[in-house]
């Protein structure tokens, strides 16, 4: 949703979300996307399985029902520089 | 030598797909039909290519396009935005897949009765979805460097189409874990399976461009020679 479509919310609204549980499930990281987060990071793989903490930034934009790719869409991105809030 | 490629285009699950198809030069009689599934990067040059060697060896072979609209890539960063799609929605991947094997009922000259399907790394999973599924369609699968995991569609009890793994046993993307419960599956399913591993061999070793061993990708000519050929063999055999 994109800023001055809602009216600012009220500092009840805000505390009113204390221990707001959003819809939990789970979400698995197969070994190929944590090989290639790894080797984003020029990384080698964890032992044991374990997941590299780029993971820790990826799973929430999955989670979110979003992607990068749209993210990037919506701030009209162009380049490979960073989307910079103004 | 081949003809040049057939541009077929068709739809189907939830998009429009530009496919291509390329048939022997010296064609005559119905002929054995091998769907080709491209890797993350879509039907680009490289796959039209396969498809007119495999044309060369007396097939007609229609490579697909999964992507859908044509969409090819060369920025290793779309890699992981463009495969998340297909393997959180398996059943997506599938709809595709099948919508190309029901394209290709229109070819010309067309075998329908002798149909395999190949594919490359994210392809090679697609035609092992393929079969998984049980699709009556096609005879014979052939994965070349693909990931091995299941998926959670429904199955049959028993896969009927025949099923040939090339892989590169120093495989990053595919740790012997996950060729292992691969094999488990083969055999829950009583499938017509065989493996072929190809020792000091990484992913992607089909592709000439792959040349990156830190990232585990390397072109492997031994093994891409050894590998195309074992796919001919296999092909003869069931289609």
């Amino acid at each position: 949703m994109l800023a001055g479509e809602h009216p600012i919310s009220t500092e009840s609204d805000i505390t009113g979300l204390k221990e707001y549980r959003f819809p939990a499930r789970f979400n698995s990281v197969a070994h190929w996307k944590n090989f290639l987060l790894t080797a984003c990071t020029s990384a080698v793989l964890l032992p044991h399985g374990l997941m590299h903490p780029a993971a820790l930034f990826h799973i929430p934009i999955v989670g979110a029902g979003t992607s990068i790719a749209y993210i990037f869409a919506l701030g009209q991105a162009e380049s490979d520089l960073p989307i910079m809030c103004d | 030598m081949t003809s040049n490629g057939t541009p077929l285009e068709y739809s189907g699950a939830d998009a429009v797909f530009k496919g291509v198809y390329f048939t022997p030069a010296q064609a005559s009689g119905p002929l054995p039909v091998v769907l080709i599934c491209h890797a993350w990067d879509g039907l680009n040059d490289e796959v039209r290519d396969k498809a007119a060697k495999l044309a060369d060896a007396g097939y007609i072979a229609f490579a697909l396009d999964i992507l859908g609209g044509g969409k090819t890539m060369t920025d290793m960063a779309d890699l992981i935005p463009t495969l998340t799609p297909f393997f959180e929605n398996r059943a997506m991947l599938l709809d595709r897949l099948e919508a190309g094997v029901n394209a290709a009922k229109a070819i010309p000259g067309a075998d329908l009765t002798r149909m395999g399907a190949m594919g490359y790394c994210f392809g090679g999973t697609a035609v092992l979805d393929l079969a998984r599924a049980g699709n009556d369609n096609l005879k014979g699968v052939v994965s070349f460097h693909g990931g091995l995991q299941g998926n959670s569609l429904n199955s049959p009890k028993t896969l009927s189409a025949k099923i040939l793994v090339l892989h590169g046993e120093d495989d990053p993307l595919v740790p012997p874990e996950e060729v292992v419960a691969f094999k488990k599956e083969m055999a829950d399913k009583q499938a017509d399976w065989q493996l072929h591993a190809y020792g000091q061999t990484l992913h992607a070793f089909t592709r000439p461009e792959a040349n990156d061993p830190k990232f585990g990708a390397v072109y492997n000519r031994s093994a891409d020679a050894r590998s195309w050929q074992a796919m001919l063999n296999f092909f003869e055999e069931v289609l």
